[in-house]
């Protein structure tokens, strides 16, 4: 990404966060565990405003995280009616927070472009379909990508980030 | 014992392939990571419409998960205005993910037993006073339960048994 986000405090009454920036971690710690993670839960609201939590796969190319649906499968159709998400890795102890907004990807070299860091990443093929892409047998379809409005990291409480792209 | 709920196949195309004859999980199989996981993951919605998600606390008991937070905690202030969240046990490969609705808890008895339950998960000295629950550290909060609407299990060694579980419980 070509503009650091901007390193914040977060408001977490009670959990002994200090309110000074001194002590925040820089991006690069959040981005490094948001690169390296495998299995990522994916928060959604559903169109009645319940909220909709599931595991996905995906990847990090130039500051976005591209991860693929079924075409009816809930997540994609809650985010189809509301782009806003939040996504973490999956270890609660260091967790890493993003909150942002979905874009349906439909350029095809874009798509192509997600095929080959998630077969080096996940080892399994990917290939280009129609609207979206799809493993060898069959199983794919939409991609979305997420592009982060406010990021929360917290190595621990002393050093609770968050980071806020200034857009 | 708390009642089992019942089995469903849930929608999930992708999981499925061409044969849906897969089978289901046990709600065992549920019961042991709910009871043992230690850290959660809560999913509410902020009153514009933006999901959160922070990761939490919790002990499962008689069917239900409890937890405590400060209610000026973000995530409280969202489910004070929207009851409903999604909460999963923590490790994505293999996970128990509730649907339901938060409410507080009334019954300073039902407090005292989730309290001795958190101390001994925890091994983090928790007391129920008049209005909720007070920590070794001083701070009190309230004590809040999720009551599961559905329950979802999903295991990467076996996606195709990923398994719905439906409560008789009016209030999740």
């Amino acid at each position: 990404m070509s503009n650091e986000p901007t390193a914040e405090r977060p408001y977490m009454p009670g959990y002994g966060v200090p309110s000074t920036i001194d002590g925040v971690v820089p991006w690069s710690w959040a981005l490094e565990r948001l690169n390296i993670n495998r299995d990522y839960w994916l928060a959604t609201v559903r169109p009645d405003g319940r909220p909709h939590l599931v595991p996905v796969w995906g990847v990090w190319l130039e500051g976005e995280f591209f991860f693929s649906s079924g075409a009816e499968a809930r997540k994609a159709k809650n985010l189809r009616a509301n782009p806003h998400c939040t996504l973490s890795i999956e270890n609660c102890s260091q967790p890493v927070m993003v909150e942002g907004t979905a874009r349906h990807v439909t350029d095809r070299a874009e798509l192509q472009s997600v095929c080959a860091p998630y077969e080096a990443k996940y080892a399994m093929a990917m290939h280009v379909i129609e609207d979206g892409i799809s493993d060898a047998d069959g199983n794919g379809g939409p991609v979305f990508a997420i592009r982060p409005v406010i990021v929360f990291g917290m190595p621990d409480m002393a050093t609770a980030t968050r980071w806020r792209f200034n857009r | 014992m708390a009642e089992e709920p019942a089995t469903e196949k849930p929608y999930a195309p992708a999981y499925e392939g061409e044969d849906s004859q897969h089978g289901t999980l046990t709600w065992d199989w549920a019961l042991e990571r709910l009871n043992n996981a230690r850290n959660f993951w809560l999913a509410t919605v902020r009153p514009e419409g933006r999901p959160h998600l922070m990761p939490i606390w919790c002990v499962w008991h008689d069917n239900a998960l409890y937890f405590s937070t400060s209610p000026d905690s973000r995530k409280a202030r969202n489910f004070t205005l929207n009851a409903s969240v999604s909460i999963s046990t923590d490790g994505a490969g293999a996970s128990v993910i509730i649907e339901g609705s938060v409410w507080i808890v009334d019954s300073r008895e039902e407090r005292e037993v989730i309290a001795k339950a958190y101390e001994a998960k925890y091994d983090w000295a928790i007391e129920a006073t008049d209005d909720g629950v007070r920590f070794d550290d001083d701070v009190e909060t309230p004590l809040y339960v999720v009551l599961p609407r559905l329950a979802f299990g999903i295991t990467d060694d076996e996606v195709s048994k990923m398994t719905r579980w439906r409560f008789a419980n009016e209030q999740g």
